[in-house]
């Protein structure tokens, strides 16, 4: 049987060729997102390790409860005073140590932030050559006064900034005036994964970046020869005991701590890729059905005669499930190294994006990787090939002697009876769990209402392809009638072809509405709870330094400013966002309607909470609020006022004094303004923009312009998940071809009989084509309007998020449902092109 | 304009080169006149299936010439002969002679609908009378026997009044009662309208409702006859014993 398979797979190779691109395709994804992030882990393995190259034990301050993401002011923690160092430096078995003092430092060369894009801007400070000091000087010298840095060879380049010259270095409340002395490496490399470093003096780099002196962010040791890691940790606690707050880690155990919140990102981002691979998968199963589904029928005389011959049920079964086994295991080779490929090209375009020197390791092909890839490709195309295997299997012998033979099918009234059951549990489970049900109960009832509408389909076919196809005769007569009742006659391919093309729709149409949603909601919300004329930020939503907010309330003609500053805190519990404000504008600047209490009450240690917070946890103005800072422990709050809730205010506002007492960040993420007169809003902006040349890393916007911007980030965020649905997208129009090449072939006869009594060729292209729309429409109709199902429903479940309005983008729709006619058309292009080619001889001679 | 509806001016037809090259048809010269019931016969590869594609204009010619009315078929384009097959010829095959989806009253209107011509209805409905599918005609295909799908068959080729019909053994896979009913359709046809029909078969009872009978052997033809009866035909066809098989 197994020669009789690859026989078989040799024999129909032209048939089996879209569908084994099909497989390659999703293959493909799935190998290439696995490659791309195991290669992006070990870039950043090794980043780490570099970093931390030649130190072995790192003291860092405690934090009352733990950074994980939230970045900024969420990691604060403890500083570790220089006495700390020199303890450390006296303890036995450490050859050296360090004091590290990082934080923000955004160099500003002749007007320009450098910067590469959303990469990190980092200050440190230059401490000598010594082991645990990862930079190298490669050309220069070392600051020796303050004012004085070196920076890195990466960001000298790209910028063309000279030895020797002058630039500012914007740090946390203050701008500086620096001169660059030298250029460093890290280890080997030009930049530290893209991130701009400029390094001080130790003195100013305790000054400017951690606000005081005499203090570091870590003290980082290196042992004498002989001495491992853990034996120094164990000796370092020892001579610190009596020291509190800080803690004491082996290198291992700090590198792994520091990326632990990349490797969570890139897991999220593996995570994500794959689901979307998984989808392209998926879409390439119904195709693999499909084109098993026709090849068997195609030869029910020649497996009928193998069991004529002698050959078993099963040894039929094998031949069929041999021949996909067959057709897996090559395409997921060929998938394998399609994804490699796929891999290597985006690492070279992120190379080519970011100038080079950011993914600094080859390619990783892990054996996971080949397994994987695989195992998808056989598998995926062996199950989809089992229900055709099993169909062959009940061919009779006699079908071998008989002309009219065609297989049974299983009713479609069980099928349908099935699909109506689960359509209507998994509309329930939706309709349920969106409000206020599970993620899970959610994503369970889309599947099922999913699983419901594809075994629908062939039912559905024959209203809605029936209904599409009645303008069809009327428009183009024949081609169209025929059209229509090819699409109508084996509802079953129709509709696993219009399925594989649903799936993309539907997820297309279900973001898009999100997407929409989202927009609407957040201009409704931005309307409602944003008094301010302008909102100043910074790109990439980087920090917006202290002194703005400070130069800008000196101009006229400014009735308020308020900086706004993120941060974490712990309330009986549970961990909570809280907004650092300026007490006396907020008001204005945010439409705050204060219900009890005021806003200035936010000048003394006070906290304002939005109606919903002091509804569920019975709080009054008055009452006290125990809290616990990241950075300053427990801390008892008194509720100064209940504010109406406002989407962009959130639950906690804290006045900037509070805040600055209890984190020491000092860079705002928003800077809000608001204009004494309405009237001279140009002249502003004009001042505005004046002040803000100094920073040229940060925005200016007005209200529309401020939404516009939101809507642009949505709308990015929407393009890249459409951009990753694409390639379901191909592999359902795929389907469509392989569809439509499998029916012409399989009406070679039928097409020559409408030649000879006078069809033309081009009205025979024309009626595979419009076929082929049919399809198409029928399964982009189905996917929009599951699309909107699925939509209405998730943004229902976001109503508590404050994505309140559901918007649906009736344009977007009705394009979508364009692309399925194109989709269709594009697809027909080459089998109407080999049906209006049949010589038409051969076509009905063939006996 | 000549008495001949089709003409065949030395016509020939090879397929293949040096080893392998067959001579279907070896300067083949006939008149097919209008009005008349034409049968070609001969033994299987005698070459009269050929002859009768390279009439209708399904087949090129190696060399020589073929006239349906006037008009030259060798030489149009494949547009031309399409809309040739369509407008001023009928087809009758021996099997898979309709379309599945379309019902028997859309097949036989289909060389019509093709053209965008609306019937003639009078005409439509005399042929529909005349082959007996008044209450078949909104079924398909699969729902008639194999003499009714004939019959739809032969209403087809009727309906659009070609100048001539070809029927490729029309009876091949009916039973007698089914194939003595079409060959009398056939036959009334010719002689209540004057179609013209040439017929292709290897079955001398089929071959006795023609007006003349010619016979092909290795791609010429060897003989002819007016009138035949089963009997005149199977004793001339007893005559090809030397075994012909070179083609299928």
């Amino acid at each position: 049987m197994f020669r009789l398979a690859v026989k078989g797979a040799l024999a129909r190779k032209l048939r089996l060729a879209l569908t084994a691109v099909s497989i390659v395709l999703g293959v493909a994804f799935v190998s290439g997102t696995y490659v791309l992030t195991d290669t992006l882990n070990a870039t950043f393995n090794q980043i780490f390790g570099n970093a931390e190259h030649g130190v072995s034990v790192v003291v860092r301050g405690t934090q009352s409860f733990g950074g994980q993401g939230g970045g900024g002011s969420a990691d604060e923690r403890n500083l570790v005073p220089d006495s700390v160092l020199q303890t450390v430096r006296h303890t036995q078995g450490v050859s050296s140590a360090i004091g590290v003092a990082d934080g923000y430092a955004q160099l500003v060369y002749q007007g320009k932030a450098v910067g590469n894009g959303s990469a990190p801007t980092l200050g440190s400070a230059w401490v000598g050559n010594v082991p645990a000091n990862p930079l190298r000087i490669v050309s220069g010298r070392p600051p020796a006064v303050t004012g004085e840095v070196v920076i890195d060879q990466h960001s000298a380049q790209k910028f063309h900034i000279p030895l020797g010259t002058g630039a500012e270095a914007i740090v946390q409340g203050q701008s500086v005036p620096v001169h660059i002395v030298g250029i460093v490496r890290f280890g080997k490399d030009s930049t530290l994964a893209g991130a701009t470093l400029t390094a001080f003096s130790p003195q100013q780099a305790q000054l400017l970046l951690l606000g005081q002196a005499g203090v570091w962010s870590t003290v980082q040791a290196t042992a004498a020869p002989g001495v491992t890691q853990p034996v120094l940790a164990a000796r370092i606690s020892q001579s610190l005991s009596s020291v509190p707050n800080v803690q004491v880690m082996t290198e291992r155990a700090y590198v792994a701590d520091q990326s632990k919140r990349f490797k969570d990102q890139l897991k999220f981002f593996n995570i994500l890729l794959l689901v979307f691979a998984f989808i392209a998968v998926f879409v390439a199963v119904f195709i693999i059905f499909n084109t098993f589904t026709v090849l068997v029928a195609q030869r029910t005389r020649e497996l009928a005669l193998l069991r004529a011959v002698g050959a078993g049920r099963r040894q039929v079964m094998a031949a069929v499930i041999g021949e996909a086994a067959l057709v897996g295991v090559v395409s997921g080779v060929l998938g394998l190294f399609g994804g490699v490929g796929v891999a290597a090209g985006l690492r070279a375009l992120i190379e080519g994006l970011s100038g080079g020197g950011l993914v600094t390791v080859g390619l990783q092909i892990h054996p996971r990787t080949v397994i994987v890839s695989l195992v998808v490709g056989t598998v995926v195309t062996i199950v989809a090939a089992i229900v055709p295997a099993v169909r062959a299997a009940r061919i009779p012998p006699v079908a071998a002697m008989r002309d009219d033979f065609t297989l049974p099918t299983a009713s479609l009234r069980r099928r349908t009876r099935l699909g109506a059951v689960t359509l209507v549990i998994g509309a329930v489970l939706l309709g349920t769990g969106v409000n206020g049900g599970s993620a899970l109960q959610i994503g369970i009832g889309a599947l099922l209402m999913f699983r419901g509408v594809v075994a629908l389909s062939p039912l559905l076919s024959r209203p809605i392809v029936g209904g599409i196809g009645r303008i069809l005769p009327r428009v183009w007569g024949v081609s169209g009638r025929l059209a229509r009742e090819n699409a109508l006659r084996s509802p079953r391919r129709t509709a696993a072809t219009a399925s594989a093309l649903m799936i993309g729709i539907a997820l297309t149409t279900t973001m898009s509405i999100m997407a929409a949603s989202i927009t609407t909601s957040a201009n409704a919300q931005i309307d409602k709870s944003v008094g301010a004329d302008f909102i100043i930020t910074a790109k990439n939503f980087g920090p917006v330094p202290d002194p703005v907010a400070g130069q800008i309330a000196k101009l006229p003609g400014i009735a308020g400013v308020t900086s706004f500053r993120n941060g974490d805190m712990k309330v009986g519990g549970s961990r909570e966002q809280i907004t650092g404000v300026t007490p006396d504008t907020v008001a204005q600047t945010l439409r705050l309607r204060v219900t009890s209490g005021s806003t200035s009450s936010l000048h003394g240690p006070a906290v304002l909470i939005n109606h919903q917070t002091a509804k569920s946890k019975h709080l009054k103005v008055g009452d006290p609020l125990h809290v616990t800072f990241a950075l300053t422990g427990p801390k008892t709050l008194t509720v100064g006022g209940v504010f109406d809730d406002n989407p962009i205010a959130g639950k906690y506002l804290l006045g900037m004094s509070t805040y600055d007492a209890n984190f020491r960040n000092r860079l705002d993420v928003v800077i809000a303004v608001k204009a004494a007169t309405a009237n001279a809003l140009n002249s502003l902006r004009a001042e505005l923009a004046q002040v803000l040349k100094a920073t040229p890393t940060l925005e200016l916007r007005d209200q529309s312009e401020f939404k516009q911007n939101q809507k642009r980030q949505i709308n990015q965020v929407l393009s890249f998940v459409l951009a990753l649905l694409v390639l379901s997208l191909v592999i359902a129009w795929l389907g469509i071809v392989n569809t439509l090449a499998l029916s012409v072939f399989e009406r070679t006869r039928e097409i020559g009989l409408l030649r000879a009594v006078g069809m033309a060729a081009g009205q025979v292209r024309r009626m595979v084509r419009l076929e082929a729309v049919v399809i198409a429409l029928f399964g982009a109709l189905l996917g929009v309007v599951l699309g909107i199902g699925y939509g209405t429903a998730l943004v229902q479940a976001l109503h508590s998020q404050g994505i309140d309005t559901t918007s649906i983008p009736v344009n977007q729709l009705i394009l979508y449902l364009v692309i399925g006619v194109l989709a269709g058309i594009t697809a027909a292009w080459w089998p109407a092109r080999r049906a209006g080619r049949l010589n038409v001889l051969g076509a009905i001679a063939t006996e | 304009m000549s008495d001949a509806a089709v003409r065949a001016v030395a016509v020939s037809k090879i397929y293949g080169e040096g080893g392998t090259r067959v001579v279907a048809l070896d300067d083949v010269t006939a008149d097919f006149g209008r009005g008349a019931f034409t049968a070609i016969m001969g033994p299987s590869g005698s070459g009269k299936s050929t002859l009768m594609h390279c009439l209708a204009g399904l087949d090129s010619v190696t060399s020589g010439q073929v006239f349906v009315g006037d008009t030259e078929v060798n030489g149009l384009d494949d547009k031309r002969l399409t809309v040739l097959r369509r407008d001023r010829i009928g087809f009758v095959f021996q099997s898979f002679n309709l379309v599945p989806t379309l019902t028997a009253m859309e097949n036989i209107t289909l060389p019509l609908d093709l053209a965008g011509r609306s019937p003639d209805r009078a005409w439509l409905d005399t042929v529909i009378d005349t082959v007996g599918l008044r209450d078949r005609l909104n079924h398909r295909p699969s729902e008639l026997s194999g003499g009714q799908q004939q019959r739809v068959a032969c209403a087809r080729a009727m309906a659009g009044r070609p100048e001539v019909i070809f029927a490729d053994e029309p009876t091949g896979n009916l039973d007698s009662r089914a194939s003595a009913e079409i060959l009398g359709f056939l036959r009334q046809t010719v002689d209540q309208v004057g179609q013209t029909i040439i017929m292709v078969t290897h079955d001398p009872v089929s071959a006795a409702y023609a007006d003349r009978a010619l016979f092909l052997a290795d791609g010429r033809i060897v003989d002819e006859v007016e009138d035949p009866n089963a009997e005149t035909v199977l004793t001339r066809m007893k005559r090809f014993d030397a075994p012909a098989d070179r083609q299928g």
